[in-house]
């Protein structure tokens, strides 16, 4: 979805929808909030005869894009799990801080990571590098 | 991965007091075997399973009887004995996705299979029970029968040859392992 799309969800005034139901609303927002919810959320907006369909749905789009736009950079491989003191993580439950430090303790576990950060990434490729030129 | 090459018994069977019930939980994981990065076992009990990026495993939810039919049998070779590991699960899914991305890759693909034994064993240790692991689950039956209710497809993966009996997916505790488990789960997001 693009940025305009998103902006343009982003400017329509939820609190009010909120309030005063789904009349706030035009025929062209109601046609982004139907559109936007089923691109990102991949199915229809409610049918149903209650008044607040469309803001409930917009309430919804905006959490989704917020939450989306907070996901963790640093992502475990499906099924690896890492351990840091007596607690266990996997890639429910990892955040970035948490790879952070691991990675700063055990920086060869990058195998486990499915994501990393791209100005992460030169410090953990420059090592083979360095080690293919001595050996030429 | 360790085999009992010499053949000779170390444990002796007794007799317990504990319940030890029968069958699967209603929850199992199939993976394509292609999509497996690492795998990390001592003797038959494996502590890692990574996938590649960007793969995930997939849920097979039963109900009633969960998997039954599931079972692991000795069979006898003209140049050894070996076991063979049988999953089987139903599915009362239709339409076209689950046709071509489901019911059409069980023909030809090879598979591991996570199952979680309604006995977790002694100190939780063995609740979770691969199938797969040496020569893959294949395709050996399957019927798809739109009058049966509740399991219009019926499927049955075979191991054949394993060496070992039982292989175990434990990683520390129950709960890690548990973790691990429905990490397996999702994919990339």
């Amino acid at each position: 979805m693009s940025d305009t799309l998103i902006q343009r969800l982003q400017s329509l005034d939820v609190i009010k929808a909120m309030t005063l139901g789904d009349c706030v609303f035009s025929v062209e927002d109601k046609t982004l909030i139907e559109e936007a919810y089923q691109s990102l959320l991949h199915r229809s907006v409610r049918r149903c005869n209650c008044k607040s369909r469309y803001a409930d749905a917009l309430v919804e789009l905006l959490s989704h894009i917020k939450k989306a736009n907070n996901m963790n950079k640093y992502i475990l491989k499906a099924g690896a799990l890492i351990w840091l003191g007596d607690d266990c993580y996997t890639r429910h439950n990892l955040t970035d801080e948490v790879a952070k430090r691991y990675l700063e303790l055990h920086p060869d576990a990058t195998r486990h990571f499915e994501s990393i950060p791209e100005e992460e990434k030169p410090a953990e490729e420059e090592k083979p590098k360095k080690s293919k030129k001595k050996g030429e | 991965m360790a085999l009992n090459c010499d053949a000779l018994i170390s444990q002796a069977i007794g007799t317990s007091c504990t319940p030890h019930p029968a069958g699967y939980e209603k929850r199992a994981i199939i993976i394509n075997k292609a999509d497996i990065d690492t795998i990390t076992i001592v003797d038959n009990v494996i502590s890692e399973i990574e996938l590649k990026s960007g793969k995930s495993g997939y849920e097979i939810k039963q109900q009633g009887k969960a998997f039954m039919g599931t079972k692991v049998e000795g069979v006898v070779g003209d140049y050894g004995n070996t076991w063979n590991k049988t999953a089987q699960f139903v599915s009362c899914e239709v339409g076209a996705a689950v046709g071509l991305g489901l019911y059409d890759a069980l023909l030809n693909g090879e598979f591991l299979m996570i199952f979680e034994n309604k006995d977790k064993g002694t100190g939780e240790n063995s609740a979770f029970e691969v199938f797969g692991l040496e020569t893959g689950l294949k395709f050996a039956t399957g019927t798809g029968d739109n009058s049966v209710v509740g399991a219009k497809w019926t499927f049955t993966l075979v191991e054949e040859g394993a060496m070992m009996s039982n292989v175990y997916y434990y990683a520390t505790s129950y709960t890690a392992t548990k973790a691990a488990f429905e990490s397996l789960l999702t994919p990339a997001t």
